[in-house]
């Protein structure tokens, strides 16, 4: 039962990444992100299985509390800072990230096969997690706005998670503590910067940055 | 009771009750606004209508406007042949049925098309070009839907592929089931010209699909498009119904209690997402056809885990 | 059964050389010419018949005073199924040239057109029944010679000289593969360079596949080779492309089965053969397609959309390889089975749409789908033929073209079920599925435009047409070309029956071990016959219920009132003709997915002010760059140079590529 209860939370995590590479709307986006830090936080719980701990219980309040609300709601409050909703014009277009989603799909099932993994081996929670990792990625390269590159990133960063999870269930808490306290802080901070580059340059498209670069290659 | 007496039970039920497809979809469009809505058999009423009327051609047209309602409606007729309504499985059933199938609806669409260009209007053009273009990418969904269907039934024909999902293979494919049933609701969306791709209830020829490629038919010949658009939907039902409800249970009337009830569970849907969902940007809609073809990838992706 | 072919060809010759002796009677010169090509298809196609019903091998080797040369022929099944088109086609294409096009082109030299058709038909024939390397080029470059010399015959305006040139120099790129290919095979033999002597092992083997892809793929526009192909059909006449399409480039299918001939042995073929030609195979369709679909002139488009249909063909060799490779003989035994067939509909049916395009150019004079519209009302019968051609091409039932589609698909889904769904192997399949489909959506959608924008509406640029009345007579090949068409439709069946041997004995290539192929005869004995007469039953199912439905409308409009009226115009009380909807905007959509495949240029000039005098709106698709040489390799260099600079972006997102890939790379290194 706990086999397939895990199976079709790989599901919702496939399925959430795709939304993430489809939607233009931050809101979307942010509660797929959502979705996937709720599920990131069960998994454990059923990875669990006989000798659940303390430990486990730990790390079970802690996920949610941080990955299902404290980070949605610093990112609602920063788009409600910032007033935008929608990614507008993406570097690489939706139709063309969905197609790459599937691409990356295909690689990560092809990776699970080639892995040489004891533990994990079988179940669909590894490669939602090489998709995850592949797909958050993907994001922060193919999308214009700093919020949605963050949102890869915690896309990203939820994939290490779950590799964590499907590769480690003996007592994978401490690691997984330690990288949830890295991305606490990193959100906190791009929070912090994403909300003085709204304030000073009056948007928040990181592309402008690169007004600033040498202008060497320039003609 | 003989499956080949089922097969031409179902397919006659299916030639029957089809309007009543969609009246349950308006029926529950009116509840979730609040109407009483028209009644469930409106749609028969309509057909009635239409068949007492005469015809009207445009100057401008030639022999296809009039070829069309007939191809149209030979082209769901024989798709249907072909589709299993539950246990019976189809009246034709051959291998390799389903690509005569997605053929007969790729004929019926060619000529649905010409019709519209034949009486020289802009706007029927248009509706033409927005046909063609969904049509070809729901294409791809449709057949790699089709394919993990075939995978996981090891048989190349819609029958094969229905009546091979006893309780067993289903509770193993269930995931794959699912998703290729979902790819298969988002593309009958799709090809019936409902919402979110198309508004069957507009009025504004600038935005409208199906209804503006068919301004130029009337009395009978409009009830046989109108019929045969019926029956596309209750055929395609019927494909999504397969795919997410198995049909061999085991006797033959809780079977086809499933299959009829899974139908409703369609209409009902239907209805629901059409209350629920506003039409998307037209540019958009490529998006949910891709979207269509993901959920099929990832129907194929869950079906080949399932034999590594 | 040989001996016909072999008189065939010479017919060919005696009528190519006396029309060009005759060069001071135009008329004669003419008939003459057309004779030739009518005998031979005559002889030809009696000698073809003889060897496909009779099953018989033939063989017959004369002394050929050319180094390496011998006057090797003979005529199997494959030859004869290739040898269809030349003969039928041919024959046809010459009594449509005749009759259909007097004077206007051709009043000049006829002559010279007549013999280079002659010749181009010839050398075609001669090809598909050489077994000598030397006498196979000779052959080859007679026909690439001679079309290149038809093209270039019929107009004299730059368009119709650049495309030539481009034909030609894009057909020697290709024979020059062909040279290093029978060059490799035969080294060390010393003797005549025979086919049967002929034979290559371990690594050149491999070389002599690729070389084929080469020297084969160009001549059918294979990816990436496919930007030339369409260039040489907008000047030449429509005969002249129905023989292009429906003659010329089958040859370089026929040479791709042929090589596998001399390749085939006990070792498999690597998987990457079968990769490459189905991979191949489906970018030149789809980038085909979709060309196709956004093709503003008519002849343009029939030509996309055959580079389309030859990259099908290809891919079912691709498929048939796969096959041969993974051991699965059914998969390998439809893919053949499935190139065979179509090659054989879409030569019908494409030289009819040419001929028909004709038809539609010799009234309107012009080829631009925007300036078309409304021939229905003109030429009914002409169109009722392009219908039933398009659909055809198009691959829609219940008409021929779907048979050979059908095959391919089934072939997909066969391979996809036939190796474990995990692998490598399937998920090609899948793909192969998925773009098959999305190529027969999009050739769907062109077929809509040319058909639609050609013969249906009202006219868009009224005057500018001749009111002659159809001249029915004249319409004798193209019934005689759609009534085979129907036939290859209704009778699908028999036909794959007759290709089916020689598809096994293309799948047997690679399994001269004792194992046998015992999976194909299993399969073929235990109804999986019934596979290959389901797109049969599926045109007589469809054509069935079209019959039905006619007789309940006929019995549901008896009695009613008939009325006309003008097209519903929303409300808007003075529509003009060129208020219809254009090709352009037709295609636009679908054609604007495709954007990185079709390159499409607008040219605006929006109304201005409140009372604004012009505006005008101008898309345009280009063709292949123009620039063909040197000019266009230093753009290919200073294009990649860009690339490379384009590196140093400054962008946050591409440094994150850049590590996203390294990451990715390392990792698929370690594995």
């Amino acid at each position: 039962m706990t086999h397939t209860a895990l199976e079709y939370l790989s599901v919702l995590l496939l399925l959430s990444n795709f939304a993430l590479l489809a939607s233009s709307r931050l809101g979307l986006c942010i509660n797929a992100v959502t979705v996937q830090g709720v599920v990131l936080a069960i998994i454990p719980l059923l990875h669990g299985g006989d000798h659940l701990g303390a430990a486990s219980i730990l790390l079970y309040a802690v996920t949610l509390a941080v990955k299902g609300y404290a980070f949605p709601h610093l990112l609602r409050a920063a788009i409600g800072r910032a007033n935008v909703r929608r990614e507008v014009e993406p570097l690489i277009g939706y139709n063309t990230s969905l197609l790459a989603g599937l691409a990356m799909l295909v690689f990560a099932f092809w990776l699970q096969s080639r892995l040489p993994l004891t533990q994990g081996g079988e179940g669909i929670l590894l490669p939602a997690a090489f998709f995850g990792i592949l797909a958050g990625f993907f994001i922060t390269i193919a999308r214009r706005k700093a919020l949605t590159q963050i949102l890869g990133y915690l896309a990203l960063e939820n994939g290490i998670f779950a590799f964590g999870a499907a590769s480690l269930s003996e007592h994978p808490w401490l690691l997984e503590m330690g990288i949830l306290l890295d991305v606490f802080v990193a959100v906190f901070i791009m929070g912090v910067a994403l909300f003085h580059i709204s304030q000073e340059f009056d948007h928040m498209d990181a592309d402008r940055l690169a007004s600033l670069r040498d202008p060497v290659g320039e003609s | 009771m003989s499956t080949r007496l089922l097969a031409l039970l179902t397919f006659l039920l299916a030639l029957g009750a089809c309007p009543l497809l969609l009246g349950i979809v308006n029926r529950t469009k009116a509840l979730a606004a609040g109407r009483n809505g028209p009644p469930l058999l409106q749609k028969y009423y309509d057909l009635r209508k239409l068949l007492g009327k005469g015809v009207v051609y445009s100057h401008t047209a030639t022999w296809l406007v009039r070829a069309c309602p007939v191809v149209v409606l030979a082209g769901s007729l024989a798709a249907a042949a072909m589709t299993p309504f539950g246990r019976g499985g189809a009246v034709f059933s051959f291998q390799g049925d389903f690509l005569v199938w997605a053929g007969a609806f790729t004929m019926a669409r060619l000529f649905m098309v010409l019709a519209a260009l034949d009486v020289g209007s802009s706007f029927e053009g248009m509706g033409g070009s927005r046909e063609v273009w969904y049509a070809a990418l729901a294409e791809p969904a449709l057949f790699l839907s089709m394919a993990a269907l075939a995978a996981i039934a090891r048989d190349y024909s819609l029958t094969g592929f229905f009546l091979s999902l006893t309780p067993e293979v289903t509770s193993r494919h269930l995931m794959a089931l699912l998703f290729a049933a979902s790819a298969l609701f988002f593309v009958s969306l799709a090809e019936n010209s409902r919402i979110p791709v198309d508004d069957p209830t507009t009025h504004l020829e600038l935005t409208m699909i199906h209804e503006v490629m068919i301004l130029d038919h009337s009395g009978p010949d409009l009830a046989l498009i109108e019929y045969a658009s019926m029956l596309k939907i209750w055929v395609m039902g019927a494909l999504v119904v397969g795919a997410a409800v198995p049909v061999n249970i085991g006797s033959w009337w809780l079977d086809g209690a499933c299959f009829l009830v899974g139908m409703g569970v369609f209409a009902v849907l239907l209805g629901a997402v059409e209350s629920g969902m506003a039409r998307l940007r037209l540019t958009r809609v490529p998006q949910f056809l891709v979207g269509a073809l993901v959920l099929a990838a990832m129907s194929v992706v869950m079906m080949a885990r399932n034999f590594a | 059964m040989l001996q016909y072919v072999t008189w065939a060809i010479m017919a060919y010759g005696i009528g190519g050389v006396t029309a060009w002796a005759l060069r001071r009677r135009a008329v004669a010169a003419a008939h003459l010419g057309a004779l030739g090509c009518v005998v031979a298809a005559g002889l030809g196609l009696y000698g073809v018949g003889g060897c496909l019903f009779l099953r018989q091998l033939e063989s017959s080797r004369q002394l050929w005073n050319v180094p390496l040369a011998s006057m090797n022929l003979g005529l199997d099944s494959l030859s004869a199924f290739f040898l269809i088109p030349v003969f039928l086609v041919g024959g046809l294409a010459a009594v449509a040239a005749l009759r259909n096009l007097p004077g206007d082109y051709a009043a000049n030299r006829p002559h010279e057109h007549w013999l280079f058709l002659n010749f181009t038909l010839g050398g075609a024939a001669l090809a598909i029944v050489a077994r000598n390397a030397v006498l196979f080029l000779f052959a080859w470059e007679l026909m690439t010679a001679a079309s290149f010399m038809l093209v270039e015959n019929t107009q004299r305006t730059p368009g119709s000289r650049s495309g030539g040139w481009v034909y030609l120099s894009a057909g020697h790129l290709g024979c020059a593969a062909l040279f290093a290919l029978f060059a490799l095979l035969g080294a060390g033999k010393g003797m005549a360079l025979d086919f049967s002597s002929l034979s290559a092992a371990g690594g050149t083997l491999s070389a002599a596949f690729l070389l084929a892809v080469i020297g084969f793929g160009a001549k059918i526009g294979l990816f990436p080779f496919q930007s030339y192909y369409p260039e040489s059909y907008p000047p030449a006449p429509a005969h002249v492309g129905a023989v292009l399409s429906g003659v010329v480039g089958n040859l370089g299918i026929y040479g791709l089965l042929r090589i596998l001939y001399l390749l085939g042995g006990d070792v498999k073929p690597p998987l990457w053969w079968g990769y490459l030609l189905l991979y191949a195979g489906l970018a030149s369709g789809v980038v085909g397609a979709a060309r196709a679909l956004a093709s503003k002139d008519l002849s343009r488009l029939l030509a996309w959309s055959s580079v389309e249909n030859y990259g099908l063909m290809a891919s079912g060799i691709g498929l048939g390889l796969l096959g041969a490779t993974a051991g699965n003989g059914v998969l390998s035994y439809l893919g053949f089975t499935a190139t065979i067939l179509h090659m054989l509909n879409h030569s019908i049916s494409k030289s009819l749409l040419f001929l028909g395009a004709g038809s539609v150019y010799a009234r309107t004079g012009t080829r631009s789908l925007d300036r078309m519209g409304g021939l229905m009302h003109r030429l009914p019968l002409t169109g009722l033929l392009f219908l039933i051609s398009a659909m055809g091409a198009a691959c829609v039932p219940p008409l021929n073209g779907f048979a050979g589609e059908f095959l391919l698909l089934a072939a997909a889904f066969q391979g996809a079920g036939g190796y474990n769904p995990a692998s490598i192997a399937a998920a090609t399949m899948f793909l192969a599925v998925v773009l098959f489909a999305l190529v027969g959506g999009l050739a769907v959608a062109s077929y809509c435009k040319a058909f639609g924008f050609v013969f249906l509406g009202n006219d868009r640029n009224p005057g500018a047409v001749s009111t002659v009345r159809e001249n029915r007579r004249l319409l004798l090949p193209h019934l005689a070309l759609a009534a085979v068409a129907l036939v290859f439709a209704g009778a699908s069946s028999s036909l794959v029956r007759l290709i089916s041997p020689t598809a096994e004995m293309l799948v047997q290539l690679w399994r001269r071990s004792p194992v046998g192929n015992h999976d194909l005869d299993l399969w073929l004995t235990e109804g999986g016959l019934t596979l290959l007469d389901s797109a049969f039953v599926g045109c007589w199912l469809l054509a069935g219920c079209i019959a039905l439905i006619y007789l309940l409308r006929a019995l549901l409009l008896r009695g009613k009132q008939r009325a006309a009226a003008p097209t519903w115009d929303c409300g808007y009380a003075a529509p003009t003709n060129r208020m219809q909807y254009s090709a352009s905007s037709f295609a636009r959509p679908l054609a604007e997915t495709f954007q990185p495949l079709v390159t499409m240029t607008d040219q605006e000039e929006a109304p201005r002010g409140l009372f604004p005098t012009g505006a005008s709106f101008l898309t345009r698709v280009p063709g292949v760059e123009s620039a063909w040489g040197f000019s266009h390799l230093f753009r290919v260099i200073a294009r990649i140079a860009g690339c490379i600079r384009v590196m140093q972006a400054g962008r946050v997102q591409v440094y994150l590529l850049y590590m996203a890939v390294a990451l990715v790379v390392l990792l698929l290194w370690k594995l």
